[in-house]
């Protein structure tokens, strides 16, 4: 090849350099062994807002206002040239005018001068400015979900614990270097309120979840959380987490038990002030009573030879003291079951139902079937105020003209059904009936606590087509 | 009419003491023995053999409902007249159903005189609230 062809060569070479420079969107500039501007590709033009007379033949620390005279990396520069060493990933932070503040990080080589004769650098400047501001954001972003009480959790699609936040270690015990990393499921043991398969089936198709959890902490101690969770997707809608707030609900819940706890306990308290007085009534002022009535018939009985007036007067008194004596039967009746302890449930259910039918016309089929053996006091009284509440129920709201009541013993359970076949609990009822507030100790609330205080539960299902009630209560 | 040979059973002195003074005042009646339980009427029963029981259901040991079968098992002539203060179709049906011949309320013991002659007559007398007040 002769000079010639060498030169054309060359020529060639430059400009294909030189369409490659402007056309990538990276700033570049050629600076001499003084650090003078030889030349500027059009992205740095654009970036700090120059034009090329401007420039061109300024030293690197003197161009503009003096922003690039920077002694570590002018002397860096002049490494690049002297013992040939490569400037990489070199950050500066300016105030550019006309073009504001930048995040620039910078790359250099050696590169041969146009003639051969010495030696060039090239200075490659990436703009890192709006890349730094999405981070600075997000930190913020984080910063702020550090502020939060609240346990602020994401996880992947896998359930691994990605991010962790201040009030995660605060409400878990667990650190974000100690959660991250792991399922979250299993590193809090999350009970949940339906099996695991269809709850997370729900999360998935529903974009999002609300609801009570119950989690273990680091220390063993079980805590009660309100969960909000949502799934997080990328720019193409892909579902690729989930975000999670967790707010310990713990010493709610567990003031609402104690409620509920001395809501039961009264209740049980009040059926036995009832059950004393009712005794009282009837066996004690009752038999008075009787008494009274018996000897006011023996006197009517005995002295026939009286004159008309006080053979009047002892009739009423007959009267005012049959009165006084079905009355006091009647309100000791209304206070408590009369053959509930004699005669044990089934005979006191059989006089329930008998007496409501009369007044309501509602037709009970009572089928006991629990053996001879009586069950203990306390069970039979709660079984028997739950047909009774359960029945009232039914007259007044179900419109069912029919009920079923049937008891159950197996496997040292007692199950209690009562159905009906009218309309059904409308929906925002039976959910109110089955939220943990309101009002505390009347109707299927009242019933629910009961059963709780004998350790048992309550089911309530509710159809248009009928209602069902079913209270299981343990017995040994 | 015959003598009836009665026998009280409740467990209150007091009603057991009034309802010798009502049925003394038939001079041909007469109260043969006096029981406070279902355990003590029975062994009396057997004893004095009675026309009439006048049976209370509430009683220590043994109620008067589980008394009455026993009763008429030893002594079938015997006849049963129910003397309670609970009121309940239901106590009706297990009276009759136990081998009572009567059921009356105590609160309609101005009812009692008829109540024990229709015993003596082996009549059913079997009254709730719904006989009339006074008589």
């Amino acid at each position: 090849m002769n000079t010639d062809e060498r030169n054309v060569k060359a020529i060639e070479s430059r400009a294909y350099a030189e369409t490659m420079a402007e056309t990538i969107r990276e700033s570049v500039i050629v600076l001499d062994e003084d650090l003078r501007i030889i030349s500027a590709n059009r992205a740095f033009l654009e970036t700090f807002r120059v034009t090329r007379r401007e420039i061109e033949n300024r030293l690197l620390s003197e161009f503009s206002s003096g922003e690039w005279n920077i002694p570590a990396l002018l002397s860096s520069l002049r490494n690049v040239v002297g013992p040939k060493v490569e400037l990489r990933n070199y950050e500066i932070s300016r105030d550019f005018p006309g073009a504001g503040q930048k995040f620039l990080v910078l790359n250099a080589r050696q590169v041969a001068s146009e003639d051969n004769s010495g030696r060039w650098i090239l200075l490659a400047i990436d703009d890192r400015t709006e890349e730094r501001r999405t981070i600075e954001d997000l930190r913020k972003q984080t910063e702020l979900l550090q502020l939060a009480h609240d346990a602020i959790m994401v996880r992947d699609v896998d359930g691994v614990i990605l991010f962790w936040n201040r009030g995660a270690q605060e409400t878990y015990g667990w650190s974000p270097s100690e959660a991250c990393g792991n399922i979250s499921h299993q590193l809090l043991s999350t009970q949940f309120p339906e099996p695991f398969e269809s709850w997370q089936e729900k999360l998935l198709s529903r974009g999002s979840w609300e609801g009570e959890l119950v989690h273990l902490r680091k220390d063993g101690r079980r805590i009660h959380v309100a969960s909000r969770q949502v799934l997080q997707h990328d720019q193409k809608g892909r579902t690729i987490g989930v975000l999670e707030i967790n707010r310990d609900i713990t010493s709610r819940k567990d003031a609402e038990e104690a409620l509920r706890n001395l809501s039961g306990r009264l209740l049980q308290l009040q059926d036995e002030e009832r059950r004393r007085i009712a005794r009282e009534l009837h066996d004690s002022t009752g038999q008075s009573l009787a008494a009274l009535v018996i000897h006011l018939s023996a006197v009517s009985a005995r002295i026939t030879e009286i004159d008309l007036t006080a053979s009047e007067m002892l009739r009423e008194a007959i009267d005012l003291s049959q009165k006084a004596s079905d009355e006091t039967r009647t309100l000791s009746y209304l206070l408590y079951p009369p053959t509930l302890d004699h005669a044990g449930l089934r005979s006191a259910l059989e006089w329930f139902i008998d007496g409501f039918t009369q007044r309501s016309k509602v037709k009970v089929d009572l089928d006991v079937s629990i053996g001879q053996e009586r069950l203990a006091e306390i069970v039979e009284r709660t079984l028997f105020r739950i047909v009774q509440e359960s029945l009232t129920n039914i007259f007044r709201h179900s419109g069912s003209d029919t009920a079923s009541v049937r008891i159950t013993r197996r496997l040292g359970i007692v199950r209690l059904e009562v159905a009906d076949k009218g309309k059904g609990i409308p929906d925002d009822v039976l959910a109110a009936l089955n939220s943990s507030g309101g009002q505390l100790g009347v109707g299927i609330r009242g019933m629910r606590e009961r059963v709780r205080q004998l350790g048992g539960w309550l089911q309530v299902k509710s159809r248009p087509d009928g209602t069902t009630i079913i209270s299981s209560l343990p017995v040994e | 009419m015959a003598g009836l040979r009665i026998l009280i059973v409740d467990d209150e002195k007091a009603v057991r003491t009034a309802l010798g003074r009502l049925l003394g005042t038939r001079e041909e009646w007469v109260v043969v023995g006096e029981a406070a339980d279902g355990t003590e009427a029975i062994g009396k029963a057997k004893e004095l053999k009675p026309d009439v029981v006048i049976m209370d259901v509430t009683l220590p040991e043994l109620n008067g409902l589980a008394a009455t079968p026993e009763i008429k098992k030893a002594i079938p002539s015997a006849e049963i007249l129910i003397f309670t203060q609970h009121e309940s179709s239901q106590i009706i049906r297990e009276a009759r159903n136990a081998g009572a011949s009567g059921y009356l309320l105590k609160s309609q013991a101005n009812w009692l005189v008829t109540a024990v002659e229709a015993m003596g007559q082996h009549k059913p007398f079997f009254g709730g609230k719904n006989l009339s007040a006074a008589r």
